[in-house]
C-alpha cells in the first residue's frame, strides 16, 4: 500500500520546526524525510529563498492531484469596471443633487499580473500545469489565507530560438469571487 | 459458470493514474456453461467499499466455445472519485491527502437466463450508497487491488504511472516513493510562504532533516526532528457499509502494520479488534462518532481518526436509484406495468393467453427478474420480448377445470430498487364453447396496411397474434371488424384473429383464422 502525502517545504511550514535556525539568515535549504533506519525515504528539491518585494505565491492543482505552488513578481494590476446606464425621471420639484442618470449593474475586476523569469526551458512543461490548472489560490490578507484566484486563458512561447535561456513567464489573474458593488 | 479467469488484471499493489484507461478484462461463461452470458457485472469498490458498477451486454471475442470476453474501463468512476486535498495552510505537520488516491478492487459477476427465460445474475448484487443510505457489499470474482492516484498521464508519456514519477526525482529518494510533482531542481520562494512537497511514499516517516545553506556560505548545514515516535501507523478515513445485521465500518492501512485496532463509537469504552473493519450492529436513528485508532506491538496507540455515520429514519431514505443487478448508475427507471387493464379469469378448456407489458414508455428496462411467483398449476409463467423489444410477462396454459380465487403474483426486480409487486385473483370459468368463427380475412396494402376480416356469430371482441417473420411476437385485441397499421405488416408476417366470447371475465376463443401477409 501506501500514501500520497504533503512534506512540509515552504519556511512557514518547516522552520517552525527547527526554532533555533534563523530563517533570514538561510539561502537555500530542501528536506528530506527518513525512515526508522533514518534512510531518506523522499528529498524535496532545493529551494532558493529570494527577496523581492511585490510577490504572490500562486498555488494550483498540478497534473498529479496535488497542490504545487510557484512563486511570482507582481507586474501589473489593472483595475476594470463596466456598467449600464440607469436613466431616472426628473424630480418635481427639482432637487438639484438628485442624478438624473447613475449607473446600474457595475461589474468591477482586478486584473493581475505575475511574471517570473527564475525558470528555463527545461521548467517550461512544469509550469504549463500552471497557466492549465482547473483550481488555483493566492496568499493575501492579514493575516494571510488561501483566497481563490481564476487563472486567465493565455497563449505563451515556450520554447524559443532567440534568447533561449531567458524566459519571462506572465500569468494574468483574476479573483475568483467578484467584487461587490453597492446599489445606492 | 461463473468468470471463469482474469486476462488484464492490474497489478497487485500497483500504482495506476485515474486519468488513463484503467482496464480489466475478463474470461466469462454464461451459468449453464454456453460461451457468452446476457450481461457481466464489473462492480467497482474503492477502499473495500462498493461505489458504482458497470455493465455490459457486448462482449470482445469468443474464448473458446464455453466462454468469452469481456473489458471494462473504470477510469471515469476514478476521477468521480477522487478529489484534491488542500493541506493546512501554514501547516507544519505531514499531511495525508486521503482523498487523492484509494485502494480499488473490482468484482465480476456472470449471469445466465431461468426455465422461464429471465436473466439471473450469479453471485450477490451490491447496492450503491447514497446521500442518505450507505452502501451494500456484495460477492464476485475479486481482482487484484491497486492503488488508484487522481493523476494524468498525458499520450506521449510514459504509461507506466510509477516510472512516470520518477522521472522527476532529485536528491534521495526510496525506490518505493516517488514525487507527485515536476518542480525543478532549484526552487524558487520567498521568505513567510507556505508551501508542500507532495509525494507517494509507502514507508512510515520517523524523521524530518533540514539541510540548509546560510547567506554567502557553500556547505549545507544539517538538522534532525523526529516527527512520529510510538506508533505511526497511518490508516485511511474509516467508511461505513450496511450489512445485513446493521452497519459495519472498514479502513484500510496506509503505511506500517498494526497488531490491533481500536473503535469507540460516541466516547464509549473501546473495542479492541484485529482486523481492518468491524461490525456496528443495528444503530437507531442517530449520528455516530466512530473513532478508529490503530495499535502497534507493545500496546502503544497511533494516530486516531474520526469518521461518522449518520442514520436516518427510514422514510427519508432515498428511494432512488440503486445499481443493484441492472444497468448500475444513474437512468435506471423502475418497472411498471398497467395495473388498470387486469388480467382476465380463466375459460375453462379454453387456451389461456396474457401478456403482461413491463414499462409501456417502451424505455428499454431489461434485464429484470422475477421471484416470488405464486401461480395456478396450468398456468405457466415466462419472460418475452414483444414489438419494439418490450419486455413482457406473458401468462398461457389451459385450464381444465372450474376454479375460484386462484391467485396470480409475483416480484418483478431491476436495477432500481422499487420491485414491481403483481397480485390479483383470477377464477376459471366454464364458459360453454366460443360458437363465432372466422370466416374470412382480406389484406390491403396501402399508406397503411389494413386488415378486414368477416365473422359468423356475436363474440364480444377479437384476439390478434402476430408471428412475425423473425420469431417475435405480439398480440392485441380489437373489438371492430377491421385493424390497420400505420407501421404496416411485415411480408411474411402470420396473423391469427380469433373471436373471443367474453363470459363471467372469462374469454374463450372461437373458431379462428389465419392470414400469412404476401
Amino acid at each position: 500500500m501506501g500514501a500520497i502525502i504533503n512534506i512540509p517545504n515552504g519556511t512557514n511550514n518547516v522552520f517552525p520546526l527547527f526554532p533555533s535556525i534563523n530563517v533570514n539568515d538561510v539561502e537555500d535549504y530542501y528536506v528530506q524525510i527518513l525512515d526508522e533506519n533514518d534512510t531518506p525515504i523522499a528529498s524535496t528539491t532545493i529551494n532558493k529563498l529570494v527577496s523581492c518585494n511585490d510577490t504572490v505565491r500562486i498555488h494550483f492543482i498540478n497534473s498529479f492531484g496535488c497542490v504545487d505552488g510557484v512563486t511570482l513578481h507582481i507586474a501589473n494590476v489593472k483595475h476594470s469596471a463596466k456598467s449600464e446606464a440607469y436613466i431616472r425621471s426628473k424630480s418635481v420639484p427639482v432637487i438639484k443633487s438628485n442624478h438624473a442618470q447613475a449607473r446600474t449593474a457595475i461589474e468591477a475586476k482586478d486584473v493581475f499580473v505575475g511574471k517570473t523569469t527564475h525558470y528555463g526551458e527545461n521548467e517550461m512543461r512544469w509550469l504549463d500545469e500552471l497557466f492549465d490548472a482547473p483550481l488555483a489560490w493566492i496568499e493575501s490578507g492579514n493575516p494571510k489565507e488561501l483566497i481563490p484566484i481564476v487563472i486567465l486563458d493565455s497563449e505563451r512561447e515556450k520554447v524559443k530560438e532567440n534568447d533561449a535561456y531567458t524566459y519571462e513567464v506572465t500569468v494574468e489573474y483574476i479573483l475568483s469571487h467578484e467584487k461587490i458593488i453597492i446599489n445606492n | 459458470m461463473p468468470i471463469n479467469s482474469f486476462i488484464t488484471n492490474p497489478s497487485v499493489d500497483g500504482l495506476y493514474a485515474a486519468y488513463r484507461p484503467i482496464v480489466l478484462s475478463v474470461n466469462a461463461s454464461r451459468t449453464d456453461g454456453e460461451p457468452i452470458p446476457p450481461v457481466v457485472y464489473c462492480d467497482i469498490y474503492f477502499g473495500g467499499v462498493y461505489y458504482k458498477t458497470l455493465s455490459k451486454t457486448a462482449f470482445d471475442k469468443l474464448e473458446s466455445a464455453t466462454s468469452s470476453s469481456w473489458t471494462f474501463d473504470i477510469q471515469t468512476a476514478c476521477q468521480e472519485y477522487l478529489t484534491m486535498k488542500q493541506p493546512l495552510f501554514n501547516g507544519t505537520s505531514i499531511e495525508v491527502a486521503h482523498s487523492a488516491f484509494t485502494k480499488c478492487y473490482c468484482r465480476f459477476r456472470s449471469s445466465g437466463y431461468d426455465a422461464s427465460g429471465f436473466v439471473t445474475t450469479e453471485n450477490v448484487a451490491p447496492i450503491q450508497g447514497t446521500t442518505t443510505s450507505y452502501p451494500v457489499n456484495g460477492t464476485g470474482t475479486q481482482s487484484n487491488t491497486f492503488t488508484i492516484l487522481n493523476a494524468v498521464l498525458q499520450n506521449e508519456d510514459n504509461q507506466n504511472l510509477k516510472l512516470r514519477l520518477d522521472e522527476f526525482k532529485q536528491g534521495s529518494w526510496s525506490y518505493d516513493a516517488s514525487p507527485l510533482t515536476m518542480r525543478p531542481k532549484y526552487y524558487y520562494m520567498d521568505r513567510g510562504c507556505s508551501d508542500y512537497f507532495p509525494a507517494f511514499i509507502t514507508s512510515i516517516v520517523r524523521k524530518v532533516k533540514l539541510f540548509f545553506k546560510y547567506v554567502g556560505q557553500n556547505t549545507f548545514h544539517t538538522r534532525e526532528v523526529n516527527v512520529n515516535s510510538g506508533c505511526a501507523v497511518v490508516i485511511s478515513v474509516p467508511k461505513f457499509i450496511k450489512t445485513a445485521s446493521g452497519y459495519s465500518v472498514t479502513w484500510d492501512v496506509l503505511l506500517g502494520s498494526a497488531a490491533s485496532f481500536k473503535i469507540s463509537v460516541n466516547g464509549g469504552a473501546p473495542i479492541s479488534v484485529g482486523v481492518n473493519s468491524h461490525s456496528l450492529g443495528a444503530l437507531t436513528v442517530g449520528k455516530y462518532s466512530v473513532v478508529v485508532t490503530p495499535v502497534c506491538s507493545g500496546d502503544i496507540d497511533g494516530a486516531a481518526i474520526t469518521s461518522s455515520i449518520q442514520v436516518i429514519p427510514a422514510y427519508l431514505n432515498d428511494s432512488g436509484d440503486t445499481s443493484g443487478s441492472g444497468s448500475g448508475g444513474g437512468g435506471c427507471e423502475p418497472l411498471s406495468i398497467d395495473y388498470g387493464t387486469p388480467i382476465p379469469n380463466g375459460a375453462k378448456d379454453n387456451e389461456y393467453f396474457r401478456e403482461i407489458v413491463l414499462d409501456n414508455n417502451g424505455t428499454s428496462i431489461s434485464p429484470f427478474t422475477i421471484t416470488d411467483i405464486i401461480k395456478p398449476s396450468w398456468m405457466n409463467i415466462s419472460a418475452a420480448y414483444g414489438f419494439f423489444g418490450v419486455s413482457v410477462i406473458r401468462l398461457t396454459g389451459t385450464p381444465t377445470a372450474t376454479a375460484t380465487g386462484q391467485q396470480v403474483s409475483f416480484t418483478a426486480s431491476n436495477c432500481h430498487e422499487i420491485d414491481l409487486l403483481f397480485n390479483q385473483l383470477i377464477d376459471v370459468v366454464d364458459t360453454g364453447a366460443c360458437s363465432a368463427s372466422i370466416t374470412g380475412i382480406v389484406f390491403e396494402n396501402g399508406v397503411a396496411d389494413k386488415l378486414t376480416w368477416t365473422v359468423s356469430g356475436t363474440p364480444t371482441k377479437y384476439f390478434l397474434k402476430h408471428v412475425l417473420p423473425d420469431g417475435t411476437i405480439y398480440t392485441e385485441y380489437v373489438t371492430s371488424l377491421s385493424k390497420s397499421y400505420f407501421f404496416g405488416l411485415q411480408k411474411d408476417e402470420v396473423v391469427t384473429i380469433w373471436p373471443v366470447c367474453v363470459v363471467s371475465g372469462a374469454e374463450a376463443k372461437g373458431t379462428p383464422m389465419s392470414i400469412t401477409i404476401p
